[in-house]
């Protein structure tokens, strides 16, 4: 065996323990059923905010957090506390995906990642309405 | 009125037509000069040459003509097509306007083939005998790349999108377009993106673009190596190319990174995002590729491996394009493009050149030359195999992981239709970052260590005990400047393991980007006497090293100075792995913030921009102010989707940084909300709270009766946090005619008002009223990070760069000395 091939499995052995350590770590995308039954490993849910319920965000408060409700994409709806800074315009968000884990019947989200209307297409007609006299 | 009404523009459709007839020639031209430049290399004949030339040639100008086009519309503001109406507006400084001309998949694409379009045209001017071999590719690789801008439909296929479509085509169903002169309603278009108005979005695009062309050219000669059967001499010749690609697409993936650093707000230059990796792979390869291109230069080794390699980086190329433009990427990456209705078209083009240079390969694996004796384990060529070993190894890691979502799709996809149960659920990492980090942490060590060592090592064989030597000095500089800088920033010597304590990695790859940086530094001095044309690989490989040190400090010792010190308890089974580092700044009102004191003094406008002046005072140990400057992160509305995107702002210091940006600000709503009031029934010595700080009650006291008022006063001290030294405020209570009136005392800096509202002379108990004010700009919430020695990171890469371009020159005299002598090897 020459020594290149056996530089080549230990490389092809050191992808595997990279990809089994991801494993380990990743997080499940599930909605919030999941989530209550995840047992504290983290839960990747995707979902949109709940209609009607508002989005409390009072840095005088506390700066670090927010709350809010939110549907996920099977129609559970649970209350989501997220410890990340909160997006501008947080409310025109189209989708959100959280990762976090659930305890006591509260989402504690850590990472927030927000679909907003997209940059790229654009649907309707901005057009400038001209103030007919 | 009529007259009242905006002018209409006109629709000037010949823009258009032009434009579209500039495509449609150029695809073409792309295929006759493929066609005719392949039967040339094939046959040897001068007439498909000169029709290849010809074609080409007229390829290019059509290319030429559609960007002409395409900037002439954006420019001059003709916002009847629907590209300058959706990327550009009329209030953009002209720097700007460029970006537009790339905000959209269609311009980036045009970019691509534009230089793709270039290149050849130089291969062409240098009247090789490589020349039609290399543009029968590239005229197959524009054919590709323009078919994503024909925009025809075409067997139940929609084949690309041009850039040229009609405002009034893409939205037929809004009834302005019922109006014969609609254009008098659109004045302007919808804006670039907020986040792209940034001069590194300016250079950035076409400077990667470049790189992205540049790798292709490698990958013809290559591809046309192992077509011909001519496996052997394309190297020399293809060396300086792949140098050039290794260099500006290098370049263009750091600028993406300052603009990241300038301009986003996430914290840091690299965040592992999928369209940031689906550079860097194709660049890792090649990196890994020129080296063994180098290596069978010297020593006629490695030659398969260099052209696989080759050949993968620029697959990779365009396993990026498919990855950041398809939106298979959904859920994982913020920046990506959304499906624009391409992801068939993609999926086949990604397949197409996949065979296309894999097929070749498999079939002509076994005819390319390889020796049958093994390297010396003390040669350079079997240490700069093992260095391009780890850069693979990187580059496979991070494509699969990025690729994950693709490969949901593609096993989902396969399932429904073979029903077999391919895992189509694969997760994807809880934490990119820190996943990403822990692993390249060792391959960036591994790249180090092999960067320090790999020219110590002569070619073919060399003494080991004089490699150890010299080594054994590199090492023994390394380890005295890790030392030191270990020191300097404080990095922990263990760092907790699960159970119990570990020694910190980050040790191990400060030491390997200093043994890097020292050993190449001892290679030019000594084995080359500091001969600088000699010298771009090792000064390449030294600015690495500096980088490799820069990123682990900046990175790892990155300190958030905007903690949150008021010590608030959250509740509810917080643990501190939550962030907290962000605070709230009241305008006037100074807050400690690490060795600083901050204050936000106010805000003002600029176009769509709102900037928050931030104002830092750095204290030395006993409390002076030793420096003060200001910050003014801002707020930039996007015209379009009428987000803010929070611009950072930077104060550059020669060993580090202090980023800072505006993370909230209050909701405008709120201006109208009155003031916040709260009675507090208190004693002497208890404590009154507000949202940003406490008041201590310390004594009542009557004062002298003015006239018939009667007096007292109720002595307050008022602290912002635990440092603050205090405030003293005298609330009065006043009676007049058995009225009681207690006007409220402002308190200086604090947004405060506090009132002696009540006494209860039996129960020595008062009434104490704060008041809030609560309006619109009073207060930002602010993050500001310090990064140690990001400099180094800069430096470091124009020490690279600077190497790389002294390669190119290196490369390029050699190659003339080679087909000078006339050998083919």
């Amino acid at each position: 065996m020459k020594k290149t091939h056996i530089a080549l499995l230990f490389f092809i052995a050191a992808g595997f323990v990279a990809l089994a350590s991801m494993l380990g770590r990743s997080a499940k995308h599930g909605g919030f059923a999941d989530a209550l039954e995840a047992d504290g490993r983290p839960v990747r849910v995707s979902g949109v905010l709940a209609p009607g319920k508002p989005v409390e965000y009072d840095p005088e408060v506390d700066a670090n957090s927010f709350r809010f409700w939110m549907v996920d994409r099977k129609g559970v709806e649970s209350e989501v506390v997220c410890f990340d800074d909160m997006p501008y315009d947080f409310e025109k968000s189209e989708e959100v995906v959280l990762t976090g884990e659930m305890r006591e019947g509260v989402f504690y989200a850590t990472d927030l990642l927000v679909k907003c209307p997209s940059k790229y297409v654009e649907d309707e007609l901005a057009t400038t309405t001209a103030q007919a006299g | 009125m009529e007259a009242l009404l905006p002018q209409a523009q006109s629709v000037d459709l010949i823009f258009g037509r032009l434009g579209n007839l500039f495509i449609s020639l150029a695809f073409v031209a792309a295929a006759l000069a493929a066609v005719a430049y392949f039967l040339a290399g094939k046959e040897k004949n001068r007439s498909w040459m000169r029709l290849g030339r010809m074609a080409y040639l007229t390829h290019g100008f059509s290319v030429l003509g559609i960007v002409g086009v395409l900037f002439a519309i954006i420019f001059g503001h003709h916002f009847e097509y629907h590209y300058a109406w959706q990327h550009s507006s009329t209030d953009l400084p002209l720097k700007y306007i460029l970006s537009c001309f790339w905000e959209g998949q269609e311009g980036s694409f045009l970019l691509w083939t534009f230089w793709h379009a270039v290149l050849g045209a130089i291969l062409i001017a240098a009247r090789s005998k490589w020349e039609a071999r290399l543009l029968s590719v590239f005229g197959l690789l524009q054919v590709t790349l323009l078919s994503f801008l024909l925009g025809i439909h075409a067997f139940g296929f929609k084949i690309g999108n041009t850039p040229f479509l009609l405002l009034s085509d893409v939205m037929q169903q809004d009834p302005v377009f019922l109006f014969d002169d609609y254009m008098r309603f659109i004045q302007d278009g919808t804006g670039l993106n907020a986040l792209l108005q940034n001069y590194w979005m300016v250079i950035h695009p076409p400077v990667l673009f470049l790189g992205f062309a540049a790798a292709a050219v490698p990958f013809a000669f290559a591809w046309s190596a192992l077509r011909f059967g001519d496996f052997k001499s394309w190297i020399t010749p293809a060396l300086p190319w792949a140098l050039f690609a290794v260099l500006v697409l290098g370049a263009g993936i750091l600028m993406g990174g300052r603009w990241a650093y300038e301009s986003l707000s996430f914290g840091g230059f690299w965040a592992w995002d999928p369209v940031e990796n689906a550079s860097l792979v194709p660049w890792l390869v090649l990196v890994g590729g020129t080296h063994l291109m180098v290596s069978w230069r010297a020593t006629g080794r490695a030659l398969r491996s260099a052209i696989l390699l080759v050949m993968l980086a620029y697959w990779f190329v365009l396993l990026s394009t498919y990855l950041t433009r398809s939106g298979v990427l959904g859920d994982t990456s913020v920046h990506s493009f959304v499906d624009a209705g391409l992801a068939r078209h993609l999926v086949l083009f990604l397949v197409g050149s996949l065979l296309f240079w894999l097929v070749p390969l498999i079939r002509r694996w076994r005819a390319v030359p390889a020796k049958a004796t093994e390297e010396a384990a003390s040669s350079r060529e079997f240490w700069m195999f093992l260095g391009a070993l780890v850069l693979l190894f990187a580059a496979l890691q991070i494509i699969t992981v990025t690729s994950i979502p693709a490969i949901n799709t593609l096993t989902g996809w396969v399932n429904g239709w073979s029903g077999l149960g391919l895992p189509q659920d694969i997760p994807t990492p809880a934490n990119p970052e820190a996943y990403y980090n822990a692993i390249q942490l060792w391959v960036a060590v591994g790249v180090g260590l092999f960067m320090g060592i790999g020219q110590l090592f002569r070619y073919r064989s060399s003494s080991w005990a004089s490699v150890g030597r010299q080594a054994g000095i590199a090492a023994l500089a390394a380890l005295v400047l890790t030392a030191l800088f270990g020191k300097l920033s404080g990095m922990p010597l263990m760092v907790s393991a699960g159970i119990g304590q570990a020694p910190n990695p980050h040790y191990l790859l400060l030491f390997a980007g200093w043994f890097a940086l020292a050993g190449n530094a001892w290679y030019v001095l000594r084995a080359l006497k500091g001969r600088l044309p000699l010298s771009g690989g090792s000064l390449a490989h030294a600015g690495f090293g500096i980088m490799l040190v820069g990123i682990l400090i900046s990175g790892a010792r990155q300190e958030v100075l905007s903690e949150n010190t008021l010590g608030i308890d959250y509740g509810e089974g917080f643990d501190n792995q939550f962030k907290r580092d962000n605070i709230l700044l009241y305008a006037g009102m100074p807050q400690p913030m690490g060795s600083y004191l901050v204050t936000y003094l106010a805000d003002s406008s600029a176009g769509d921009a709102v900037y928050y002046h931030v104002q830092y005072e750095r204290l030395d140990a006993t409390g002076e102010v030793v420096e003060t400057f200001v910050l003014e992160p801002y707020l930039l509305r996007d015209k379009k989707t009428q987000q803010l995107s929070p611009n950072p702002a930077t104060r550059h210091y020669l060993t580090r940084d202090v980023f800072t940006h505006v993370s909230a600000v209050p909701n405008q709503e709120r201006r109208r909300e009155g003031p916040k009031v709260t009675r507090h029934q208190v004693f002497p010595g208890d404590s009154v709270f507000f949202s940003v700080g406490f008041a201590i009650v310390e004594d009542a006291a009557s004062l002298p009766p003015a006239g018939d008022t009667l007096r007292a006063g109720l002595r307050l001290r008022v602290f912002t946090s635990l440092e603050d030294p205090g405030r003293e405020v005298v609330p009065q209570l006043r009676i007049v005619g058995g009225k009681v009136f207690s006007p409220p005392a402002a308190v200086e800096g604090v947004p405060l008002q506090v009132a002696f509202s009540n006494i209860k002379p039996e129960e020595g108990r008062f009434e104490v009223t704060t008041i809030e004010p609560r309006s619109a700009n009073d207060w930002i919430i602010l993050k500001a990070i310090v990064f140690p020695h990001i400099r180094l990171v800069w430096f470091g890469s124009i020490v690279l760069f600077l190497g790389i371009a002294i390669s190119i020159r290196r490369r390029q005299v050699l190659g003339a000395k080679t087909a000078a002598s006339g050998r083919t090897t």
